[in-house]
């Protein structure tokens, strides 16, 4: 449960940085209706995060399903934010939003992945060198 | 360094004597692998005992609160539990790998990460088997790297 409440407070802290971040960037004013919304979204993430979790007893497959799930549930999420919050949500701002997030996701993944290509590779030069010592 | 072979006689009994400067790490391996080497675990397989030594042991599984040594050709059942062999394996080469493996470093070929987020093994005899990310840090530590 402690682990799980520090990585959703990391998800939460993520997420709504970037999302002040790309508004900026897009030069809109940020008003009160707009952090409410990013508050709710990040929130809705951090809380959603359970998806992601990794109880061993899953297959590889149903890991990316979950986390398939995860990411439908977030759009779906600003969606349904963007709708009761009175704003237009065309399919083309729609579309930015999923592309928005999907690269917030592979952004992750990928650094993720580097990260953990590094730390295999060198178990893997020490399970060599074991080897070599071992002859 | 050097290395004699003296062949005895059957009825002689074996023993190993080293003539070394100091016991370094490569030594202590070495030493733990030998005093291992016939070491074995009691496994069960078509109603019948079997002795089962530590080197021939590639991993073991819990499934559904069963304990199995898996060797290269066969599997064993085990009436221990895996906390159990797990104290009985710990000073071997053997290391937990997850909630329900305890994984033979001797049989690891190598290490690898999956798309999904997970470090994978591929063993000796081609199989791959799942090491929980929370184990890693374990693994390493054993392995000589990271923190001690």
């Amino acid at each position: 449960m402690k682990t799980f409440v520090k990585h959703a407070c990391i998800i939460f802290c993520v997420i709504f940085t970037v999302l002040v971040l790309i508004h900026f960037l897009r030069g809109e004013a940020l008003t009160g209706q707009v952090v409410a919304s990013f508050i709710i979204i990040s929130l809705f993430s951090s809380a959603m995060s359970f998806l992601l979790k990794d109880n061993e007893k899953i297959s590889g497959r149903r890991v990316i399903l979950q986390q398939i799930i995860y990411l439908t549930a977030i759009m779906a999420a600003i969606i349904g934010i963007s709708y009761y919050g009175g704003w237009k949500l065309s399919v083309g701002i729609a579309a930015i939003n999923f592309i928005i997030v999907m690269s917030i996701y592979i952004l992750i993944k990928f650094l993720l992945y580097k990260e953990d290509k590094k730390e295999a590779e060198s178990i893997n030069a020490a399970l060599k060198n074991r080897t070599i010592g071992a002859k | 360094m050097k290395v004699i072979i003296d062949e005895i006689k059957e009825t002689q009994e074996e023993y190993i004597l080293f003539h070394i400067r100091e016991v370094d790490d490569k030594m202590s391996r070495a030493i733990r692998y030998i005093e291992n080497m016939d070491i074995y675990l009691v496994g069960k397989s078509d109603e019948k005992l079997y002795k089962v030594k530590y080197k021939d042991i590639y991993y073991i599984e819990t499934v559904d609160k069963k304990s199995f040594l898996y060797t290269g050709e066969n599997v064993f059942s085990s009436s221990e539990k895996l906390y159990q062999l797990e104290n009985k394996l710990e000073h071997t080469d053997f290391i937990r790998v997850s909630k329900s493996m305890i994984l033979n470093i001797d049989k690891l070929e190598l290490v690898y990460p999956t798309i999904s987020g997970r470090f994978e093994a591929k063993l000796l005899n081609q199989e791959a088997v799942t090491i929980s990310r929370s184990y890693v840090p374990e693994l390493k530590k054993k392995l000589g790297l990271g923190r001690s």
